[in-house]
């Protein structure tokens, strides 16, 4: 990657993802790839999960180029979408409670064996978020991973999630009280 | 329960997710609740110590393989997308170049060339007799161009009569322009003044079948 190319912003590269220029495509995951597995991440917390969901969502994005703004901030739209396909799996394993994984992981990946380190770093990640954050209904965690995980701005939160501003306070109120009240008997309990 | 909207606003405090006014009313409730006191004190625990050990980031397994991994699907679908438009392209040529439905074209063509042919011999043919009609009555008869105010009026009329006479709508068409040609300007006087109008059509309409019926 040249200097120039590197440093195109992220409008520039839209535009050149809209003539179909898939070297400009390269650069905008490269740049954004990180952001959307670790919202995935911290959503699911599940790895393989988090890759699967920030590919597809780099699909989509390709997919339907011709439709984006360039204008608009490409992260909140990456959110958007990770949101959405998050949203999405949820249900779907919700409507097949028995089967734990997702039916759609792409294999590629999986024969990428991952380092020990990783794996036992995001497990440990993935055990503290679960540990507070598991009794979250969706709504709850999808608020609070955006605000107070992702230090996104309350408008933001409402531009991703489609909800009102007095109900993305409500729920993130509520989200942060269930989270303390775990905190109070994890802590309760250890002591 | 009362207090809730005053414990849902604690746990808002210290971002920007209050504003100013709902801030000052929290102050104000907890100078006089001890229980929403007690809640703000326990609350005051550092939230950093909270979210803190949640906010580290994952770790992708193998960064480029993700990346090349998405760009090799996008290629994929692509490719798969340019197939399948060849492929649609391709059927339709096969279609088209098939023996039978090239026959069913020629066929086609000529019967639609056939019809087309009739048709400007007909118009042609209509055409002439008009000029030649024209010409044999602009000598004899007072032209007079119906105002289209009049004509409409006619037209509901005579296509009233059109049962009565059995008349068809080309034969009603041909006495309209008839009667521009032969009638005369005191015909339409009465349909201008608006008196007896039904009258005055009628009238002229029976005068000019009568005309049109002599040769
Ligand atoms: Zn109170």
């Amino acid at each position: 990657m040249t200097p120039s190319e590197s440093q195109r912003t992220d409008v520039q590269l839209i535009r050149d993802c809209q003539s179909h220029d898939q070297a400009a495509f390269r650069y905008l995951v490269e740049r954004y790839q990180a952001t959307a597995f670790r919202f995935a991440f911290r959503l699911s917390c599940e790895t393989m999960l988090a890759e699967d969901i920030c590919q597809k969502a780099f699909l989509r994005v390709w997919n339907y180029r011709l439709k984006l703004n360039p204008e608009a901030r490409f992260a909140t739209l990456l959110y958007t979408i990770v949101s959405q396909l998050w949203i999405d799996e949820t249900r779907s394993r919700n409507r097949r409670p028995s089967s734990k994984d997702s039916i759609d992981l792409n294999q590629d990946l999986i024969s990428n064996e991952p380092s020990i380190e990783t794996i036992s770093h995001n497990q440990d990640l993935a055990r503290r978020i679960k540990r507070l954050s598991h009794k979250l209904p969706p709504k709850q965690r999808l608020v609070f991973t955006l605000r107070d995980l992702e230090d996104l701005s309350i408008a933001e939160v409402v531009q991703i999630t489609g909800i009102s501003a007095g109900s993305v306070k409500t729920n993130l109120s509520l989200a942060r009280r269930k989270l303390r009240q775990q905190l109070q008997a994890i802590t309760g309990i250890e002591s | 329960m009362k207090h809730n909207k005053w414990i849902n606003y604690i746990h808002l405090l210290g971002s920007d997710e209050l504003e100013l006014r709902e801030q000052q009313a929290l102050n104000e409730h907890l100078k006089v609740c001890s229980g929403c006191r007690a809640v703000y004190e326990q609350l005051r625990l550092d939230w950093a110590g909270v979210i803190g050990e949640m906010t580290m980031s994952p770790h992708i397994p193998n960064p480029e393989a993700l990346t090349a991994s998405i760009l090799t699907r996008i290629e994929n679908m692509d490719t798969q997308s340019f197939k399948h438009q060849q492929l649609r392209v391709a059927k339709g040529f096969q279609l088209v170049f098939h023996p039978d439905i090239r026959l069913g074209l020629q066929i086609a063509t000529l019967v639609l060339l056939a019809v087309f042919l009739v048709e400007q011999y007909e118009v042609t043919k209509s055409v002439k007799r008009l000029e030649i009609q024209m010409h044999k009555q602009s000598n004899q008869a007072h032209v007079v161009i119906l105002p289209d105010r009049i004509k409409k009026r006619l037209l509901v009329n005579l296509k009233q009569q059109l049962d009565k006479h059995s008349l068809s709508s080309k034969r009603i068409e041909r006495v309209i322009n008839r009667l521009e040609i032969t009638a005369q300007p005191a015909d339409f006087w009465h349909l201008e003044s608006g008196a007896n109008e039904g009258d005055s059509e009628l009238s002229i309409f029976e005068r000019m079948k009568d005309n049109w019926r002599r040769p």
